[in-house]
Parts: C-alpha cells; sequence; structure tokens
C-alpha cells in the first residue's frame, strides 16, 4: 500500500488523540472540582465564586465581582455572606478609600484551600522531572494556545446568547 | 520519555520554574474549560453537571447504566438519578431496560443528536486540531503524554478526596 489516497497518517492519529484527551482532561478537572466543593462544604457556584475571588490578582470589590460572575449583586451578597461564614473570604475595608469594601481569601482560608492542591500539586510536578526542558516548553505552547482558543469560543458562545440567539 | 540527564544549577532552576507554571497553566486551563461549558450549559438550560453527564452518555454509544455513571462520574446514584431525569425530561436522552436482563436499565442518548448541541463544540474541535496540526508527530507524543499523565493524577486526587469525603473518620 502506497501512501497516496485517504489513509490517516501518524501525525493525523495524533491531533485527534489531542483533542480527545483534551475533551477527557476536562471532564477530569470538573470532576475534581466537584468534590473539591464537596469537601469544603459549599454549592458547585458558590465553589466557582470563591475560585475566582481566590485567583484573582489583587481583592476585587462586590461590584467588580458582580461584574466578572455576571450575577446581580443580590446574588453576589449571598454567596459572599455564605463563603464569609465558612470562613473562605472576608470583607476589608479598602485602605486608599475607607467607603469601599473590597472581598479577598484570609490567610487560613488560602492555607486551607492550598492544603486540598497541594498533593495535586506535587503529584503533577513529580510527573513533569520525567520530561525535557524542550517538551515541557512544547506542551506549554500547546496549553497556552488551547486557553486561548476556550476563552475565544466562550466569548463567541456568550455574544451569540445575548444577542438573543435563543431567544431568552 | 527520553531519558532526562539531571541538569544542575541555573539550568535545574529555570526548568523547575517551566514546570511550577505548567501547572499554574493547568488551572488556567481547568478555569477557562469550565468557563466554556457554563456557556454551553447555560444555553441548553442544564448544569454543568447534567451536561458532563450528557458528555459521558455520548461517549459511551449508549451501553451506560446509571451505576456506571455514578461510578465514572464520582457522582452518587442518588444525583445521578436527578441528572437522567432532568436530561431525559430535556430530550437528551431516555432509559431504556436491556431486553436479556429486564433488571437493568440502559441510559441512550435520543438520535439523531440535536444538532443544536453539536454545533457547539465544532467549533472548538476544529480549531482545536488547527492548534495540533501545528505540531510534529513527537511533539504531539509529549503533549498526549503530558495531558494524559496529567488526567491520571487528577483522576487519583478526584478518588483521594472522594473517599475522603464519604468514609467517616477522615479529613
Amino acid at each position: 500500500m502506497d501512501s497516496h489516497g485517504c489513509q490517516p497518517t501518524f501525525a493525523d492519529c495524533s491531533v485527534l488523540d489531542a483533542v480527545t484527551v483534551g475533551r477527557r482532561l476536562s471532564a477530569a478537572h470538573l470532576l475534581f472540582h466537584t468534590v473539591v466543593a464537596e469537601l469544603i462544604g459549599i454549592s458547585a457556584s458558590d465553589y466557582k465564586c470563591l475560585r475566582l475571588i481566590d485567583r484573582a490578582e489583587r481583592p476585587i470589590s462586590a461590584g467588580e465581582f458582580a461584574a466578572r460572575t455576571r450575577l446581580s449583586t443580590g446574588a453576589v451578597t449571598g454567596v459572599i455572606d455564605r463563603l464569609e461564614q465558612a470562613g473562605l473570604v472576608s470583607r476589608v475595608r479598602d485602605a486608599h478609600d475607607r467607603r469601599r469594601v473590597l472581598i479577598e481569601v484570609p490567610p487560613d482560608g488560602a492555607a486551607r484551600l492550598a492544603a486540598i492542591f497541594d498533593s495535586l500539586r506535587r503529584s503533577i510536578l513529580a510527573m513533569e522531572a520525567d520530561f525535557t526542558a524542550d517538551e515541557l516548553r512544547t506542551v506549554r505552547t500547546y496549553l497556552v494556545r488551547s486557553v486561548t482558543i476556550l476563552h475565544r469560543e466562550t466569548e463567541r458562545l456568550s455574544s451569540v446568547h445575548s444577542c438573543g440567539g435563543r431567544g431568552r | 520519555m527520553t531519558t532526562v540527564e539531571p541538569p544542575a544549577g541555573a539550568d535545574r532552576a529555570a526548568l523547575d520554574e517551566t514546570a511550577a507554571r505548567l501547572v499554574e497553566l493547568g488551572r488556567d486551563l481547568a478555569a477557562a474549560t469550565m468557563a466554556f461549558h457554563t456557556e454551553v450549559a447555560d444555553q441548553l438550560g442544564l448544569s454543568v453537571t447534567d451536561h458532563k453527564c450528557l458528555d459521558l452518555i455520548q461517549r459511551a454509544n449508549g451501553e451506560l447504566t446509571a451505576g456506571r455513571i455514578a461510578e465514572i462520574s464520582c457522582l452518587s446514584t442518588g444525583t445521578v438519578t436527578g441528572v437522567i431525569d432532568r436530561l431525559e425530561r430535556a430530550g437528551f436522552v431516555r432509559r431504556a431496560r436491556d431486553r436479556r436482563d429486564r433488571r437493568k436499565v440502559f441510559v441512550r442518548l435520543v438520535s439523531p443528536p440535536p444538532g443544536e448541541l453539536m454545533s457547539y463544540f465544532a467549533g472548538l474541535s476544529r480549531r482545536m486540531e488547527v492548534a495540533a496540526s501545528r505540531y510534529e508527530a513527537g511533539e504531539l507524543h509529549a503533549i498526549e503524554t503530558y495531558v494524559r499523565e496529567m488526567l491520571a493524577a487528577l483522576r487519583i486526587e478526584t478518588t483521594h478526596i472522594r473517599d475522603g469525603v464519604t468514609s467517616p473518620g477522615t479529613g
């Protein structure tokens, strides 16, 4: 058999495998975070909000929080109340503008979260030790591209949504 | 993977930094994936969990029982019953009894699969394939191995946490 025709090449197979495996990875991530939320004892949506606050580069105001989550300010107050009760976030006054209230993850809350993620973090770091620096760089560019594509596709979907694509 | 010579000094530090950045990137990927799935689920009027189970059913070609879905998804059987109820009401799946063993109930995708559902993923798959096609076979192999191992690590960790939650006297 020659290489003409429709026989998939090795590279073609790998492209498809990379996409399939990416889908499985997304499912595994979702399940991981589902059990983490269960472990902390908060709902999946409160947990998503907590991750947003935890990953923000600085403490954010309730207003910013509402904008980022697309939740109403009323719903946001409820989420922050529940997370505060669980000791996972705290409300602090902005040092520059005393009228502004910022939300942050307090040190003991951050330590609790870090402890849960630490075991996963360590096993991933151990697994990475088997790769060469070049291989890790390749993986890195691939993951960066994947994240960019996901963001763009999410935006595309949400713009269809808000233009009344489904008439909601 | 290829044999790795232990690098020293500055090389070691640079490699450690790349490795640590990759862990962060893994979290970014999870957040971006979650946002995408939330958006799709939102448009279908489903919760993220419902949507994820639908994805499982879709990939299993109709041979999944409710019990097996609970097993794969790490969700309780009670939760899975609720998920299937909602998916059935929304017209995505139906329950079908096994002809040989009437006690066994399979969850099958309603055919033809809702075009709407497929169209959400078509664009993403196409763009992901284009991105992947920029790499050589050896590079793709490294990416695939990396992702597979990350997947294994996530599954082990999920099981540990779940068992910690469900078994009394731990944590």
